[in-house]
């Protein structure tokens, strides 16, 4: 039986759904990255940037927000602001960012970051631990 | 004085200025015998004067000179006319000991009673040519080095542009991975598309690559035939991750159509890589947001002119005068060689590099290169 | 009268050492240097320092192995690391155990001096509390295993017979513990005992 923490998002004790948002504006590494985590039953809501973010995160089953900190359309302040509100963590990737910046999103509430390229394992291991801290 | 001191004073005079000059001076005959051969020549060929004189004055020339002299002196002294007389010309001198060495050589005509004289006066060239070449070296080690710093400075972009094709190879290759380890039966289909995929994405980063290999290479020049604007549109390729970060518009308008240019491709690049990324750093350091660069091709009468115009802060008045003299910059970490390389490479091709003011202000250079260039 | 400040260098180059000790010693700050992180480590009776400058990469025992031992210990001063260009993975593992910061090779003297001083103002301010939390967690270590099951049960609200049932031990063994443990942790009062807990091991962990 799922305890829910004060505070947290509400948890669907039926949640076997592995949910999880992927912001990335290059197209081929989004397909990429989405073709990798499907294989691995993750469901993948796509997106190139911050658009339709409010909307995809209110879905209570999402386990985390991957982004890449360089976004067309926001900062990846305003994402760590937008997914705070559902205490949603936030994975950033990076292909441009310098050892400082990424640092200072750690610093500002990023739960990690993901160097490009990584190993699969690093992002598979992480949100298998995400959900599994959910799910406890 | 009598007239054969007079005439005793004159031998003397000649003596002295034969042996205090620093060119070589050799008197031969109708004949081409050598008469006379100064202290100069002596060291410059390496033979004594009591050794050469009544030898023939081809001995110091090599082929085909060598071969030919005699003819030379028999069709002057049969027409008159002399292609040597009273122009000076660059020639190749022999010594003693075989070796050739480029000297510069002008004749003159001493007529006299008891028959003709010609006068050689050489300079030994030798040394200028050395430093010529020491200098064209040093000229091409510094465009070379030119080159490498404005690749420190464009590596971290380009560097991270390989970064996202890279991600995508790594992530298409574990999946395809997962999903041949997972399955007994792998949907070759899938399998099939991935490895596509994969090949997709190396070839992105295997462009990146190529486009910064080309730019580094050192050597001398290489002139070809190019069309500018495929010069140009490789050029901006190189900064397609600066422009994207800085939000930063580049326009390029090429020209319709332009017959091939000769030239040395890379070298036109390094002025164009200089010039765009002077306009992004003014346009960065003065924290502009609506940064835009354009670049121009048109053609005029005989000539291209390339223009690369940003609406950046401009040049103030009294830098306008300095901008292409050496170290001279405005940055806060610029060496201030850029712009003046530039227009050594410019001149090389028979063009020029010019600074103006746009109307709306900004800041303007302008490329010209002949189109047909006979270097 | 301010004594100078301290700095504790660990990097297995030798260059690095003692450029950084220069620069240091510039700038007025004094430091000592260990060539390992095991070299530092035996050493029983190392200076009382302000800030710690840590190579992330050595050979042997690295930087970060290094850092979680003293991040264990819970030691107060503050640790800035000291990356080479591709140590991102690091890094960002380093800061989520809690480095304080970082400087990248090569370093600018004007960035490593002030992310010292920073550092060692940011421990001035904190320094109190940390030494504090130092203390307890030494006394926590210093407490058998079974005293911490006790602790840890009792931090949790059962009562003495609770905890006894719990660990399959007599009512009368909880009370020996409880009471070693009360001496050990230096607690007056069980409030007291159940703030230290949940400060140095709090639930969401």
């Amino acid at each position: 039986m799922a305890a829910t923490i004060p505070g947290d998002r509400k948890i669907n004790s039926k949640n076997n759904k592995r949910i999880v948002v992927l912001i990335e504006p290059d197209i081929p590494v989004r397909d990429a990255l989405n073709v990798l985590l499907e294989g691995e039953g993750w469901q993948v809501f796509c997106l190139g940037g911050c658009d339709e973010l409010d909307a995809v995160i209110r879905d209570q089953s999402v386990v985390a927000v991957i982004s890449e900190s360089s976004l067309p359309d926001c900062t990846p302040q305003e994402v760590l602001e937008r997914c705070s509100k559902y205490k949603l963590p936030v994975v950033f990737t990076g292909h441009d960012l310098s050892l400082q910046g990424a640092v200072d999103l750690i610093r500002q509430g990023a739960t990690d970051f993901l160097d490009k390229p990584f190993p699969q394992s690093r992002l598979l291991d992480l949100l298998d631990g995400l959900q599994d801290g959910q799910d406890d | 004085m009598t007239k054969q001191q007079g005439i005793q004073d004159s031998a003397n005079a000649f003596d002295a200025l034969m042996d205090a000059a620093v060119d070589a001076i050799i008197i031969i005959d109708a004949a081409g015998l050598i008469r006379r051969f100064n202290r100069s020549a002596e060291n410059m060929f390496g033979y004594r004067e009591a050794d050469v004189i009544g030898d023939n004055v081809k001995l110091l020339m090599p082929e085909p000179h060598h071969g030919n002299h005699d003819a030379y002196l028999s069709q002057y002294a049969a027409t008159g006319f002399a292609q040597v007389i009273g122009k000076g010309r660059e020639v190749l001198g022999r010594k003693q000991d075989g070796s050739t060495f480029p000297m510069f050589l002008s004749v003159g005509e001493i007529r006299q009673e008891g028959g003709n004289r010609f006068v050689g006066i050489i300079k030994d060239l030798s040394e200028v040519r050395d430093t010529q070449e020491q200098v064209r070296q040093l000229e091409e080690q510094l465009l070379h080095a030119d080159r490498l710093v404005i690749l420190g400075e464009l590596t971290a972009g380009i560097a991270h542009e390989i970064n996202q094709p890279l991600t995508a190879i790594a992530a298409y290759a574990d999946a395809g991975r997962n999903i041949i380890n997972r399955r007994a039966e792998p949907p070759t289909g899938d399998i099939e598309s991935i490895c596509e995929r994969i090949g997709e994405q190396s070839r992105r980063a295997a462009e990146v690559v190529q486009r910064l290999r080309k730019l580094v290479r050192s050597g001398s020049v290489s002139k070809a035939r190019h069309d500018i604007n495929q010069i140009i549109r490789n050029t901006l390729l190189l900064f397609e991750f600066e422009v994207k970060r800085s939000n930063t518009e580049l326009n390029f308008y090429p020209i319709a159509s332009l017959q091939p240019l000769y030239v040395d491709e890379i070298h036109i690049q390094q002025i164009l890589v200089n010039l765009v990324k002077n306009s992004l750093d003014a346009i960065s350091l003065a924290g502009q947001q609506d940064g835009r660069i354009e670049i121009r091709v048109r053609k005029v009468a005989t000539d291209v002119f390339i223009s690369v115009t940003d609406n950046g802060p401009g040049v103030p008045a009294q830098n306008r005068s300095r901008l292409f003299e050496s170290f001279f910059t405005t940055k806060p970490k610029g060496v201030g060689l850029g712009l003046s390389i530039c227009k050594t490479i410019a001149g090389a091709h028979g063009g020029s590099l010019k600074y103006s003011q746009p109307k709306k202000g900004g800041c303007r250079f302008t490329l010209s290169l002949p189109l047909e260039f006979i270097g | 009268m301010t004594k100078d400040h301290f700095v504790c260098i660990v990097d297995d180059d030798e260059a690095i050492r003692e450029s950084l000790r220069l620069l240091l010693y510039a700038s007025g700050l004094q430091s000592c240097a260990y060539e390992s992180a095991d070299v530092f480590l035996a050493d029983e009776k190392p200076p009382v320092f302000d800030c710690m400058l840590l190579d992330i990469r050595m050979p042997g025992t690295d930087g970060l192995e290094l850092f979680k031992i003293l991040a264990r210990r819970r030691v107060p001063y503050p640790v800035i690391f000291i990356t080479g260009h591709g140590d991102i993975p690091l890094a960002v593992s380093a800061i989520k155990l809690g480095a304080y910061d970082f400087l990248t090779k090569p370093f600018q003297e004007g960035e490593l001096i002030g992310k010292v001083r920073a550092a060692i103002s940011h421990y001035r301010s904190t320094r109190q509390h940390l030494l504090e939390l130092q203390d307890m967690q030494a006394r926590l270590d210093s407490c058998t295993p079974r005293e911490r099951d006790v602790l840890r049960l009792l931090a949790k609200g059962l009562p003495n017979k609770g905890i006894a049932e719990t660990l399959g031990i007599s009512p009368r063994t909880v009370e020996i513990h409880r009471a070693h443990v009360m001496d050990k942790m230096s607690a007056d009062s069980l409030p007291a005992l159940v703030r230290m807990i949940t400060t140095l091991e709090p639930p969401d962990n």
